[in-house]
């Protein structure tokens, strides 16, 4: 995971977090969905990380947006995110980088 | 993605129509949503809507035990990858933090506004939610009962004392003996459930009575991760796990003669065991049954968009007692569809904007040490039923690695789940 997480951490530049809160055509993505969203999130998502579960607390809309479209195209492979990724269209993810937007700390 | 409005309009149309027929809005009060059950999907519910009302609704769960214990993991117990301790879960955060009014009673029926407790007291309710869990066919055996199942023959499928129970049978037998696992017909709690247990069983055989043997009865053909077990058995305990499956039973339930702990098919095959594990058939748990939600099935059916009964208006049931079209009957779904309900509960009680309903499940199961396997998919509100979209399951051969990374996914999803449910 942490080679995956390097390269990913280089990707991530290639989006910024104003960026990652739209929809393809440009319009704002919506908090409140992201947020019912990111209810299913923490179904194995603790707010510490475990040793295989990484933590997304309070993760940067531009990096999320990077690491989805990893696990979509397999860049990362893990079967249970790439589930979750393939579960999200562009408004979901647009959503929930909204939603994290609004969790920055 | 056009789904949003359309199918938000459905679910407004689904909850709506109850919603304006009953005042619950326009009256003075905060209105009141009872839990029935506070295992998985009941505690999520409860949880989910007071967090998301902030005292817009008055939530009561009603659970008839002051602890949870988990029944996933409890088969890691047998394997001594977990202590039992660490199954129990308490309902503090549920009262202190989201300010949930806990009772611990005996729910004995729902319906027409109220829940009537085993005192005969009641709760009333504008809406209520039903997640009992399963109970046991045991009226389909001969030779079986609850009584027999907590004494001499633990099931062992509802956690708690009879884990305790068959763990002890286990460490006291003589290394050579024979552990049956008797295997119930589908559809059941964790299709995966049993293979797990019968690998940790001899998993912790293999260390400590390596001549014994892990004997599984199947009812079915086919089962759960099929291949992925086999091979895990055939690499980690060679020789150790057999299954026989499909027709053992002559096509009818076997009979248990408890005393010898011996199992006998109805074409008087006999399978004589040290420890028997007999897992028996299952149906929605009592309540959901008595208040009229199965009707003449099993299980409860109910709208794929707001988890509310399709003959009971106004109460909800999810988790294993519901007809869960696709989904098994895991706490990942159960879990998973405790969100819905929740949203669907908070549009037709508070008139708050509901989101289309999503579904996963996925559950991983420990098969040896620092070896894990995993099935998931993915699952919409279909035409009458939750329908599955895509899943994924492990591959056979993978490498170490991969079993190890499993493995530890599994641990961090029981430390997230139960943080999800009970923090
Ligand atoms: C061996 C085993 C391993 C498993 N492993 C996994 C796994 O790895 N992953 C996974 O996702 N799932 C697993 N499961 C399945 C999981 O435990 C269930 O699917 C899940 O618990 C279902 O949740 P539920 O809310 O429907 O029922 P439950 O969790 O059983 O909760 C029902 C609750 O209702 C209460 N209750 C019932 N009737 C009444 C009443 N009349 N009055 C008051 N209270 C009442 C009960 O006391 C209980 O607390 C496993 C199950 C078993 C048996
Ligand atoms: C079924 C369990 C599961 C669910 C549900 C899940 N995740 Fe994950 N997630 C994982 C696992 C396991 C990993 C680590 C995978 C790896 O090793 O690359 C992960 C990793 C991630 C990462 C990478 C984090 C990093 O630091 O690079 C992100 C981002 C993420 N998940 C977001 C989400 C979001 C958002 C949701 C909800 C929409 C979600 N996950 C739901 C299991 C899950």
């Amino acid at each position: 995971m942490l080679v995956a997480l390097m390269a990913s951490a280089c990707f991530a530049e290639d989006i910024t977090d104003a960026e990652a809160v739209l929809r393809a055509d440009g319009t704002p993505g919506d908090p409140e969905y992201g947020a019912y969203l990111a209810q299913e999130c923490a179904a194995c998502h603790l707010a510490e990380s475990t040793s295989a579960v990484p933590s997304i607390a309070g993760i940067e809309p531009g990096y999320f947006r990077m690491a989805m479209a990893e696990y979509g195209s397999r860049i990362r492979e893990n079967a249970a995110m790439e589930n979750v990724a393939r579960s999200l269209g562009d408004e979901e993810l647009a959503a929930l980088a909204a939603y994290f937007a609004t969790n920055q700390h | 993605m056009e789904f949003s409005r359309r199918q938000t309009m459905q679910i407004a149309a689904a909850v709506g129509a109850a919603a304006l027929s009953a005042p619950n809005i326009a009256r003075a009060a905060t209105p009141k949503l009872v839990v029935v059950g506070g295992g998985t999907g009941g505690a999520s519910v409860a949880k989910y809507v007071a967090a998301a009302a902030k005292g817009a609704v008055d939530v009561t769960l009603v659970e008839r035990n002051p602890l949870y214990m988990t029944c996933y993991f409890s088969n890691l117990y047998l394997g001594d990858h977990w202590d039992f301790d660490r199954l129990a879960h308490n309902y503090e955060a549920m009262k202190a933090v989201h300010g949930v009014n806990v009772v611990h009673a005996h729910a004995q029926s729902v319906g027409d506004g109220a829940v009537t407790l085993s005192d005969g007291s009641t709760l009333a309710y504008d809406r209520a939610v039903v997640a009992p869990g399963i109970d046991f066919k045991y009226e389909l055996y001969e030779g079986f009962d609850e009584e027999i199942a907590s004494t001499l023959v633990p099931h062992a499928y509802k956690s708690g004392n009879q884990l305790l129970l068959l763990k002890q049978q286990i460490m006291g037998m003589e290394d050579g003996g024979t552990v049956v696992i008797a295997t119930p017909p589908n559809p059941y709690r964790c299709p995966p459930g049993p293979y797990e247990r019968a690998s940790m069983i001899a998993g912790w055989l293999s260390k400590h009575k390596p001549a014994s043997k892990v004997l599984i009865l199947d009812p079915k053909s086919k089962h759960s991760k099929q291949g992925l077990f086999t091979e895990a058995w055939n690499r980690l305990y060679p020789g150790m796990v057999e299954w026989v499956g499909g027709d053992f039973t002559g096509g009818a339930l076997p009979v248990v003669d408890a005393k010898n702990r011996t199992v006998i098919t109805a074409d008087d095959e006999e399978f004589e065991a040290d420890v028997l594990n007999f897992i028996p058939a299952q149906k929605a748990g009592q309540i959901a049954i008595d208040s009229g939600l199965t009707g003449d099935g099993d299980w409860a059916s109910v709208d794929p968009m707001t988890l509310e009964s399709t003959l009971v208006p106004g109460v909800h049931v999810l988790g294993d007692a519901c007809a869960n079209g696709d989904m098994p009957k895991s706490g990942f779904s159960a879990n998973s569809q405790a969100k819905v309900c929740a949203q669907a509960v908070m549009a037709a009680m508070t008139g708050k904007k509901a989101f289309p309903p999503r579904f996963r499940n996925t559950c991983w199961s420990l098969v040896g040490d620092d070896y894990g396997i995993k099935v998931g998919a993915n699952y919409k509100a279909g035409d009458g039923k939750i329908e599955k979209t895509d899943g994924f399951i492990s591959q056979t051969n993978e490498d170490d690695a991969t079993h190890a990374a499993t493995a530890a996914e599994g641990f961090g999803w029981y430390e997230a789940m139960t943080s999800d449910i009970f923090g």
